[in-house]
């Protein structure tokens, strides 16, 4: 017998409005929880996706969405804008490391994009298994779209039309997979990366291919070995860059210095236009903010609730076992123990409401994650501040059995026996 | 404990809540394994004794010594301790702790007490007052009767030396009331406890002879 078995029995005595209570601190808890989760892992993303990117040159249009589209892979691109200006300003000296993209295409939803080996470079990534391409038509693979499809080396993977999942296959020029990145925990994990060449190829092959009536069968694809396809390449390796657009190009500066030069010069002198990701992703969150705020303000609200449903349903529950506390008293127990109860009582509530919304949070974020591929939420990860709700649970506990603990402590013997 | 001392002693006790009102309470001694009954009109202050020499009221005067620890001198958390260590209370209407099983409010009583819990001599208790089909039932599963031994085993539970019981029978039946009366007087002979009865009944009145008129 202790303090928490006499909480626990009582507990279970009031077990609706215990109920109740628990009901409430859960939901309270688990929107508090899956804020904290989403926006520390969305953060924590944002910052590791555009950590060493210091600009983005895309064609005229929102910076915002320039910046989402070539950053964060999730709107789609401004325009396009001619190589051969952005590889003039690649050269620019302030320019330490410039990176083109072309995108249009995706597999199974993940985005495939045309770029060079830059890439890596940028993003610190690196191959895991296989190598990088050679050829045109040959791709290499985020660890997340290899783990996720299933994808080994030498695996023929076809590409569809746009930029989200759909049935508009490319199924007469498949992708084959020559390597697998290693997980990077940014956005090169759920990309399919190619040559510039090989996209470029596809949109100009496309339509062509696409009056035909082209096999759009899915099933065609993955083991085929594609006739030609040797051919095909050469010949469009001799196209050369000339009128080649690209999608936009990432920027790594050289020095600080051209945080203040350098995107004032590109608006002002081309054609293009430079967003910085610093600036975006902050305007970003201030938009996202207004709803993680009012979302934020409802978790507080249920915690409040919480807490008087706690409190009223402590309180009643002293008024009517007054008579109880009295008696116990009679048979050794101290204030303090009375005290302790009712305490325990109320924390134990909100403790494992706390507790059961801590897991629906994963839960949620474990149903978000599987409805967007974008693996922007991994429902397992605990962030250090998740330590904190236990403690929320408490506090809770603690000050809704606060004041029928002190009643209790302060319970006279013989006026409530003498009743 | 020496037995030439008395168990239990009251001293010059008064208590009122105004100072019009005082009660002064006539002196008490009862000697080890002596009963006493308590007798006197409904107000005349039956529930008042109880309650200040068992360490539930302080007194405006005197002193009350039970095993010659005079009890308002100690601190609160001694007092208590001291109370369910050495003090078994029965009440007019059983007041068991409803959440709790019958076999859980006998535990209950000897934790509070800080006292070891030996489950299989609980067991052996109520086995001994045939209420152990009862053991894991809860009080209000219980009849008035059965509810009634229950708190009688449970103020005895951690063997007190004194049982003091407020109206334990007026509200049974003359069968129960019986029972209850014959439980008292035998657990108490057999834990060597001084038993101390507030009543106005008369049925207990035919069995305790040493009494105490208010």
């Amino acid at each position: 017998m202790n303090i928490l078995q006499v909480a626990h029995k009582n507990i279970i005595q009031n077990s609706l409005s215990s109920f109740l209570g628990m009901l409430l601190s859960a939901l309270g808890t688990a929107i508090f929880c899956l804020l904290l989760l989403l926006s520390s892992q969305m953060s924590q993303r944002l910052d590791a996706n555009s950590k060493h990117i210091d600009l983005v040159i895309g064609a005229k249009g929102s910076p915002l969405q320039l910046i989402l589209n070539s950053i964060y892979y999730i709107d789609y691109p401004t325009g396009n804008i001619p190589l051969e200006e952005a590889q003039k300003l690649s050269k620019n000296p302030l320019v330490k490391l410039a990176v083109p993209l072309s995108m249009g295409d995706n597999y199974q939803g993940y985005r495939i994009i045309g770029t060079d080996s830059s890439f890596l470079k940028l993003y610190g990534a690196a191959v895991e298994t296989g190598k990088w391409w050679a050829k045109d038509f040959e791709a290499v693979v985020g660890f997340q779209v290899a783990h996720k499809e299933h994808l080994k080396i030498g695996k023929k993977i076809i590409g569809a039309h746009g930029l989200s999942n759909s049935s508009d296959l490319h199924a007469d020029h498949p992708y084959t997979v020559t390597g697998i990145l290693k997980e990077n925990n940014s956005v090169a994990d759920n990309l399919v990366l190619t040559s510039l060449s090989s996209v470029w190829h596809m949109h100009d092959e496309h339509h062509h291919h696409h009056d035909e009536g082209g096999v759009s069968d899915r099933e065609y694809g993955e083991d085929n070995h594609e006739k030609g396809h040797e051919t095909e390449v050469h010949s469009l390796i001799a196209l050369g860059h000339q009128g080649k657009e690209i999608t936009s190009m990432l920027i790594q500066y050289k020095n600080p210095t051209a945080i203040a030069m350098f995107p004032r010069m590109v608006n002002q002198t081309t054609a293009m236009q430079a967003a910085s990701p610093a600036i975006e992703s902050a305007r970003l969150f201030s938009i996202l903010g207004i709803g993680l705020d009012a979302l934020l303000y409802l978790a507080y609200t249920l915690m409040l609730i919480a807490t008087i449903s706690v409190f009223i349903s402590l309180y009643n529950s002293f008024k009517s076992r007054k008579y109880e506390l009295a008696i116990m008293r009679t048979m050794g127990a101290s204030r303090n123990v009375l005290f302790g109860i009712m305490i325990t009582e109320g924390v134990y509530i909100t403790i494992i409401g706390s507790g059961i919304g801590v897991l629906m949070a994963h839960l949620v974020a474990y149903f978000i994650s599987r409805l967007g591929s974008s693996g922007m939420v991994s429902p397992w990860g605990f962030s250090r501040q998740e330590g904190w709700i236990p403690v929320i649970g408490l506090a809770l506990g603690f000050v809704a059995a606060l004041i029928p603990a002190i009643k209790a402590y302060l319970t006279p013997i013989s006026k409530t026996l003498s009743r | 404990m020496a037995t030439d001392h008395p168990q239990l002693e009251l001293k010059d006790i008064t208590f009122g809540y105004h100072k019009e009102q005082v009660l002064s309470f006539p002196p008490l001694i009862v000697n080890e394994g002596e009963h006493c009954l308590i007798l006197g009109d409904s107000g005349s202050g039956k529930t008042t004794l109880i309650h200040v020499l068992t360490g539930l009221l302080r007194p405006l005067t005197g002193k009350v010594l039970l095993n010659c620890v005079d009890i308002y001198q100690l601190s609160s958390r001694e007092l208590d301790r001291f109370r369910g260590q050495h003090i078994g209370l029965v009440f007019q209407r059983n007041h068991l702790i409803k959440s709790l099983t019958v076999f859980e409010n006998l535990e209950l009583a000897r934790w509070l007490a800080g006292l070891p819990i030996d489950k299989r001599e609980l067991l052996a208790v109520l086995q001994r007052l045939n209420i152990v089909d009862s053991a894991f039932r809860y009080p209000h599963q219980l009849s008035q009767g059965q509810a009634q031994r229950v708190a009688i085993v449970r103020a005895l539970i951690n063997r007190p030396r004194f049982l003091v019981a407020d109206e334990p029978t007026s509200a049974l039946d003359d069968h129960h009331a019986a029972i209850v009366l014959e439980i008292l007087l035998e657990q108490s002979k057999s834990y060597g406890t001084s038993l101390i009865i507030a009543t106005h009944d008369k049925r207990v009145r035919e069995q305790i002879q040493y009494t105490y008129q208010l």
